[in-house]
C-alpha cells in the first residue's frame, strides 16, 4: 500500500475511534438510563402495591357514617290520614308517588278513597321486615280498612319505617350505604360493564384497545366524548388518588391499577367499584356507591331496582350532575335510553323488556332538601351518644341510632317557632325594647306522657346562626309555670303540712316576710290585691300573693320535696320565693316533671334514644322505658283540674280563641321582670313546653300567655286530637262551685266551674 | 253417585260453616273488655248523649284493636321466649294505645322476666291506674308486684 494511503486509512481510523467514544459513551449512559428507569419503575410500582395492598385488604375499607332515625310510625284503623300528614311522610321516606298501582317497593298511589302503599324492606333492631303492598281504604280521612294485597288478607296494623334524621360523617362527607355484589342486580352490573369497560373480562387493569379507540372517537368528534379509563382505573383514581389531572397520577393510576388486577379478583374490584363510585349530591354530603345512590334517585333498595332504573344509574356514572333525573330529567332520559338501546344491541336484554323500560317515565322521590333535619335535637342526641362512643366511631363504624322523635311533631313545631317568633315580633315590635340588636328565641319540646319519649325539640329560631340548645342547655327561671307543684303539695294530704282543697280560701293581700337576712314581700303582676279567694282562682289567675302564702302553710321543704319527687334535679333552695319559681332549671326538664300530670302522678324518664345497633345488626344499647309511681293520684286529677281552669277561665283563656280543645291543661309562666315567657300544657297524650326570651335575659316586657301561649296553641292544634278526657281516679268526686266562693253552686251563683275533691273533702255548704 | 256427591257436598259446607263460626267466636273473645264510662255530671252526661259520633276522628276501639294486636304478638314473642321482639311489640302497642293497661302489664312481665324489677314494678303502677276498675287484672298485678317483691329482696 503506498503510504500516502497508509496514513490516510490511518488517519480515517484514528477519526473513528475519535468518534466512536462519544456514541458508544452516549448508548452506554443511555441504557444505564433505560435501566435505572426500570429499577426505579419496579420500584415504585413494588411501592404502590404495598399501598393498593394496605388499603384494600384492609377489612372496612370505608367510614361509614352512623344514622340516625326517628320513630316508626304505626297505622291502623281509625288513623286520622290529614291529621298525621300520611302523604307528606310518605314523600320524606322517598316513597314515589304513582299515577298507577303500585307494583315494586318504594311506590304509593292514591286516588280518591283509596291509597296504596308498597312498603320498603327495612331492617329493624333484630328484625328484618320484607316491604309488600297494602291498601288503605278511606272513609273521609280516616283509615277504615287495611288490606295487604298479596294476599287478601285484612291487617289490624302496619308499620312504617323511620325516617333518616341525620347521618353523621367525618371529613370527606361521603354518604354511603355498603352493598353486597350478590344483592346487586345482574342487569345492573352488566349496564356499568357494558358502558363504563366493556372489555372488563378482558384486560388486566389498562385497556390498550380501549385508549386508542377513546383517542380515535375524540379526534373523530373534534372533543373529549370518551374515556379510556377501566373501571379499574377509575376505582383507583377516586379510592386511592385524586380527581386532579396530572401526568403522576395518571402513570401511579395506571400502575396501581395493574397491581390491583394482579393480586385481586374482577369480582373483588367490581365490588369495591360499586361501593365507591360517585352518583351525586346530596346537600353537602356526596353520594358514594349505588345503594345509596338508589335511594336518592328512586327511593328504594338497590336490590329492587328495575332494568330502566339500572340503565339509568349506569348511564350516569359519566356525569352525574348532567345526567341527574333532579335537575335534568330530559337528559337523564335521553342517557337511559341510550344505554337501554346498547344493552339490547349486546343481548343484555329481548326487545320487549327494551321496550318497557323505555316506555318507563323517570319519576324522582321528593328530594329532600335539607341536610339535617331537627339539628338541636342531633346535637342533643350526640352530647349524650359521645358519652357512650368517642366522635371517631360515630362517624366511621355506621351505627344505626333509633330515636324516640316523631318528624311529623317536629316539623309542625319547627313551624310554629319559625311562624310564632315572626308574628310576634310583626304584632308587639312596639312592645319590644327599643334598640335592642338581638332577635326573641325560642325552645319548644313535645314529650309523650305515657312512655317518656321526646317526640319533638327545637332548641332555638335558627340553627344555622345559633347552635345554642334553648330546651336543654338554657337554665331559665319557670317563673308561674312553677306553681302547679306549690298547688300539688297542698292538695296531697299525704305532703302538706295542712290539708287544702280548691275550694279552700287564701288572703290575697300584702305581706312581708324575712328570708336570707332581707325582708321579702311578693307583687301581684296587675300591682292589685284580690282580697279573700279560693285556690283554684289564685291558680287561675296566678296570683303570687296568695301562692306564696299557701307555700308557707304547705311547707317549703315539702314543695322542694314535690318538685323532686317531678323529677326537676337542678338546685333547689327552701326560700318563700320557690313558690314564685325564682330557681333556674332547663325547659326539657320542666317539661318532663309536668308529664306526671297527665300520668296520673306516674313519672316516665324522658327518653331520647332506644337503640343503636351496629351496622351488622348488633344492639349496643337498648333504652328500656323507665316508671315509677311518685304520686298520689287523687291530689294529682285535682291540680291538673285547676290547671284546666287556667284555659278556660285563667291567664290562658285565650287559647279557646286559639283552636284549643276542652281536654287539655296548662299553666302560663313569666319571671320577674318579664325576662322569660312560659306555657306548659298537656292533653293526656301528649305535654308540650313552649320558652321565650332573648338569651341575654332582656326584658320582653310581656307575659306567657302573650308570647309563649300561641306557640304552644299552634303546635298542640297540628299534632293532637282534644278527645281523650283526664281519667277521675278512685276516691276522686267531681262538684260544681262556685269559683268565688268555693260552695256548691246554685241558682244563687249560677256561675260554676268543675272542681275535683278527694271524697270527703267536697264542700258540702251551697251558695248563700 | 250423584246423591253420594251431595251428602259429601253438604257435609263439607257444614264443616266449613262451623269452623268459620269457632274462628270467629275465637277472635271477639280476644277483644277486652269495654272500658265503662265515667260519669261526672248530669251536664257532662247529656253532653255525652248528644255529641255525634265523628266519622273523621280516629276511633279509640280502633285503636285498641291495633294495640292488643301488638299485644297478641308480643305474647306469642314471650312464649318463645324471644324477650326482645316481646319488649318491642308491647312497646308498640303501647304506643299506638296508651290507655292499654294490658300492654303495660306484659311489658312489666317481660321486664320482670330479665330481671329488671324497678323497670317492672314501675310498669305495672301504669298498668294498675289504667285497669283499677277491673278487678280480675287488679289481682293479677298483685300477685306479679308481690312476685317483684320476693325477687328484689332475695337479689338484696
Amino acid at each position: 500500500m503506498p503510504r500516502y494511503a497508509r496514513i490516510r486509512q490511518e488517519e480515517v481510523v484514528k477519526k473513528k475511534k475519535q468518534e466512536k467514544p462519544f456514541f458508544s459513551t452516549f448508548i452506554k449512559f443511555a441504557l444505564i438510563a433505560v435501566f435505572a428507569i426500570i429499577v426505579a419503575t419496579i420500584y415504585h410500582a413494588d411501592k404502590l402495591g404495598k399501598e393498593v395492598e394496605e388499603k384494600f385488604n384492609k377489612p372496612e375499607k370505608w367510614n361509614l357514617p352512623s344514622r340516625i332515625y326517628s320513630d316508626a310510625e304505626h297505622i291502623y284503623p281509625g288513623y286520622n290520614i290529614v291529621q298525621k300528614g300520611l302523604i307528606s311522610k310518605l314523600d320524606r321516606l322517598g316513597y314515589r308517588g304513582m299515577q298507577e298501582r303500585v307494583a315494586s317497593p318504594g311506590e304509593y298511589f292514591a286516588y280518591e278513597n283509596i291509597i296504596e302503599i308498597f312498603l320498603h324492606d327495612f331492617d329493624y333492631p333484630e328484625e328484618k321486615l320484607k316491604g309488600y303492598p297494602v291498601r288503605l281504604d278511606l272513609n273521609s280521612n280516616a283509615i277504615s280498612k287495611i288490606t295487604r294485597l298479596d294476599d287478601s288478607s285484612d291487617l289490624s296494623v302496619i308499620k312504617l319505617e323511620p325516617e333518616l334524621i341525620a347521618s353523621l360523617f367525618d371529613q370527606s362527607m361521603e354518604d354511603r350505604t355498603l352493598v353486597n355484589l350478590n344483592d346487586v342486580p345482574q342487569y345492573l352490573l352488566e349496564a356499568i360493564i357494558l358502558i363504563e369497560d366493556e372489555r372488563f373480562f378482558k384486560h388486566h387493569g389498562v385497556d390498550p384497545y380501549g385508549i386508542i379507540r377513546a383517542m380515535a372517537a375524540n379526534i373523530t368528534a373534534g372533543s373529549i366524548v370518551q374515556g379510556g379509563s377501566t373501571l379499574t382505573q377509575q376505582l383507583v383514581k377516586n379510592f386511592f388518588l385524586h380527581p386532579r389531572k396530572s401526568f403522576i397520577r395518571k402513570f401511579n393510576e395506571i400502575i396501581m391499577a395493574i397491581q390491583l388486577e394482579r393480586k385481586h379478583s374482577k369480582a373483588e374490584i367490581l365490588q369495591a367499584y360499586v361501593n365507591e363510585i360517585y352518583l351525586g349530591q346530596r346537600g353537602a354530603s356526596s353520594v358514594s356507591g349505588i345503594a345509596e345512590a338508589c335511594r336518592l334517585y328512586f327511593g328504594k333498595d338497590v336490590k329492587q331496582i328495575s332494568i330502566a332504573e339500572s340503565a339509568q344509574l349506569a348511564g350516569m356514572i359519566k356525569s352525574p350532575y348532567k345526567y341527574n333525573s333532579f335537575v335534568n330529567p330530559k337528559s337523564a332520559k335521553e342517557r337511559r335510553d341510550f344505554v337501554l338501546k346498547r344493552m339490547m344491541d349486546s343481548d343484555l336484554i329481548t326487545k320487549q323488556e327494551y321496550e318497557k323500560a323505555v316506555a318507563d317515565q323517570i319519576i324522582t322521590p321528593k328530594l329532600k332538601l335539607r341536610g339535617n333535619s331537627a339539628p338541636y335535637f342531633v346535637d342533643f342526641l350526640k352530647q349524650q351518644l359521645n358519652q357512650l362512643y368517642p366522635e371517631d366511631v360515630l362517624q366511621s363504624e355506621g351505627l344505626r341510632i333509633f330515636t324516640t322523635l316523631d318528624m311529623g311533631a317536629q316539623l309542625a313545631a319547627e313551624r310554629s317557632v319559625a311562624d310564632g317568633l315572626n308574628e310576634l315580633e310583626k304584632k308587639f315590635s312596639w312592645k319590644l325594647p327599643k334598640g335592642y340588636e338581638g332577635n326573641l328565641e325560642s325552645c319548644l319540646v313535645a314529650i309523650s306522657p305515657s312512655n317518656g319519649y321526646i317526640r319533638a325539640l327545637v332548641g332555638g329560631r335558627d340553627y344555622s346562626v345559633s347552635q345554642f340548645n334553648r330546651c336543654t342547655q338554657a337554665q331559665r327561671q319557670p317563673g308561674s309555670a312553677f306553681k302547679p307543684f306549690v298547688y300539688l303539695t297542698a292538695f296531697d294530704p299525704n305532703r302538706s303540712n295542712k290539708q287544702f282543697t280548691p275550694s279552700s280560701l287564701i288572703d290575697d293581700t300584702s305581706f312581708e316576710i324575712e328570708a336570707g337576712g332581707k325582708m321579702w314581700s311578693p307583687k301581684n303582676y296587675d300591682n292589685e290585691q284580690h282580697g279573700t279567694v279560693t285556690l283554684m282562682t289564685a291558680l287561675e289567675n296566678s296570683y303570687n300573693i296568695a301562692t306564696a302564702k299557701l307555700a308557707l302553710e304547705v311547707g317549703l321543704e315539702e314543695i322542694v320535696q314535690t318538685a323532686r319527687d317531678a323529677g326537676i334535679k337542678s338546685r333547689l333552695s327552701p326560700v318563700p320565693s320557690i313558690a314564685l319559681g325564682s330557681f333556674e332549671t332547663s325547659p326539657l326538664e320542666l317539661a318532663s316533671a309536668y308529664s306526671i300530670f297527665p300520668n296520673e302522678g306516674i313519672r316516665a324518664e324522658p327518653i331520647s334514644v332506644m337503640h343503636v345497633v351496629t351496622k351488622d345488626g348488633k344492639i349496643l344499647e337498648r333504652k328500656p322505658l323507665s316508671m315509677k309511681r311518685q304520686f298520689d293520684s287523687a291530689p294529682v286529677f285535682i291540680t291538673t283540674q285547676a290547671m284546666k281552669g287556667v284555659l278556660e277561665r285563667g291567664t290562658a283563656r285565650s287559647a279557646k280563641f286559639m283552636g284549643i280543645g276542652d281536654n287539655a291543661a296548662g299553666k302560663t309562666g313569666t319571671s320577674s321582670d318579664y325576662k322569660d315567657g312560659w306555657f306548659v300544657g298537656f292533653t293526656q297524650n301528649m305535654v308540650a313546653l313552649a320558652w321565650i326570651g332573648f338569651d341575654d335575659n332582656t326584658s320582653m316586657g310581656m307575659s306567657g300567655a302573650t308570647v309563649a301561649l300561641p306557640l304552644w296553641s299552634s303546635f298542640m292544634k297540628e299534632t293532637t286530637t282534644f278527645e281523650d278526657r283526664f281519667d277521675l281516679p278512685k276516691g276522686v268526686v267531681m262538684v260544681k262551685v262556685d269559683p268565688v266562693s268555693g260552695l256548691i253552686s246554685n241558682e244563687n251563683c249560677p256561675a260554676f266551674a268543675q272542681e275535683a275533691y278527694i271524697e270527703g273533702t267536697e264542700p258540702k255548704e251551697e251558695c248563700k | 253417585m250423584k246423591f253420594f256427591l251431595s251428602i259429601l257436598l253438604i257435609v263439607s259446607i257444614s264443616i266449613m260453616m262451623t269452623s268459620c263460626s269457632k274462628e270467629l267466636h275465637t277472635k271477639y273473645k280476644k277483644l277486652p273488655p269495654k272500658q265503662p264510662t265515667v260519669k261526672t255530671s248530669p251536664e257532662q252526661d247529656k253532653k255525652d248523649k248528644t255529641q255525634e259520633v265523628d266519622e273523621q276522628v280516629p276511633n279509640v276501639s280502633s285503636k285498641r284493636i291495633a294495640s292488643m294486636k301488638l299485644v297478641e304478638e308480643g305474647n306469642s314473642y314471650f312464649e318463645k321466649e324471644n324477650l326482645l321482639q316481646a319488649e318491642k311489640s308491647f312497646r308498640n302497642a303501647i304506643e299506638i294505645d296508651w290507655t292499654n293497661g294490658q300492654a303495660y302489664y306484659y311489658l312489666a312481665m317481660t321486664h320482670f322476666k330479665k330481671g329488671e324489677f324497678e323497670t317492672a314494678d314501675g310498669l305495672l303502677d301504669k298498668a294498675e291506674s289504667l285497669l283499677n276498675k277491673d278487678k280480675v287484672w287488679i289481682e293479677k298485678i298483685s300477685v306479679l308486684k308481690g312476685e317483684i317483691n320476693t325477687k328484689s329482696v332475695d337479689n338484696i
